[in-house]
């Protein structure tokens, strides 16, 4: 980040800045329809100009996109502007899936967006959701069966022999859901080592 | 053909019964109403237990939907995820 002091309106307090993003301009369109949607909903945001800018008072924020990433330049006083500057990263980091920072700070730009996609779908937890069903599944089977169960003897108003199917019945149920429920724990473990395979 | 495609194939499948899970579940709450009916007409004295045996009787084809729905999730991870699930327990065997 650059920062130096200048003169706006014959007060020397505020700083000038120019910072850096890791969101490289070979970006796919639909990273830019999701930044420009960011940048719409940031504080400031100044919708009558051309190009993405954000005016308070006296103070800017302005943007450009360089071969260094997004660059943005403003002469907010620190307060403002760390409040700003923190919300945009954040919100960035949010809507495109990776930690946006300057990379000057560590923060790597991203080129795999193809790849970037199917990490998203990858977002979809199918074990957690495996394991939250079969526990869902035995809960209803064991509620449901005793209830069928009790509900059968009180109509027929005694215990018969085909009484024993709602148990069986229930037993069954609640076995396959811990079956499941173990198929989504071992994807869950498998996920944990997919790197070493 | 070649075994990706049993992949894309099974990851098809397992998709289209999702997608028919959630049909059945919105034919479940739209039966829901006629079902109960069924279950609770042939009693005339209509008691609280006859009441709750008919929710009941409806209420245990939820594990049954919910299973259905785990079996092609578990499908679906499987063909998404072959490479992962294969390596895990080609280790975990030998």
């Amino acid at each position: 980040m650059f920062v130096s002091s200048h003169e706006i309106g014959g007060k020397m307090n505020e700083s000038f800045r120019c910072v850096n993003l890791n969101v490289h301009y070979s970006a796919p369109k639909y990273i830019w329809d999701k930044i420009k949607a960011v940048f719409k909903g940031m504080d400031f945001y100044d919708a009558s100009s051309n190009v993405p800018s954000w005016k308070v008072d006296d103070f800017y924020v302005a943007y450009s996109l360089e071969p260094s990433g997004m660059q943005f330049s403003s002469n907010m006083p620190d307060d403002l502007w760390q409040k700003w500057y923190g919300e945009l990263k954040k919100r960035l980091s949010d809507s495109l899936g990776y930690e946006i920072g300057e990379p000057e700070n560590g923060f790597d730009f991203f080129y795999d967006w193809k790849m970037h996609n199917e990490d998203k779908l990858q977002k979809v937890d199918v074990p957690n959701c495996i394991k939250t069903l079969s526990v869902v599944c035995i809960v209803l089977s064991v509620i449901l069966g005793l209830a069928s169960l009790f509900t059968s003897v009180l109509q027929v108003g005694h215990v018969e022999f085909m009484h024993f199917q709602y148990v069986i019945d229930t037993f069954g149920k609640v076995l396959t859901g811990f079956i499941f429920w173990g198929v989504g724990q071992v994807f869950s473990k498998f996920m944990g080592k997919k790197d070493e395979v | 053909m070649k075994f990706r495609h049993y992949l894309k194939a099974l990851k098809i499948y397992s998709l289209l019964n999702i997608i028919l899970g959630i049909v059945v579940f919105i034919a479940f709450l739209v039966s829901i109403k006629s079902v109960y009916e069924v279950y609770v007409v042939p009693y005339s004295a209509k008691t609280i237990v006859n009441h709750i045996y008919a929710i009941t009787q409806i209420l245990l084809s939820l594990p049954l939907i919910i299973e259905g729905f785990i079996v092609a999730l578990i499908g679906f991870f499987i063909a998404k995820n072959f490479k992962i699930v294969y390596g895990n327990l080609k280790r975990f065997f030998s």
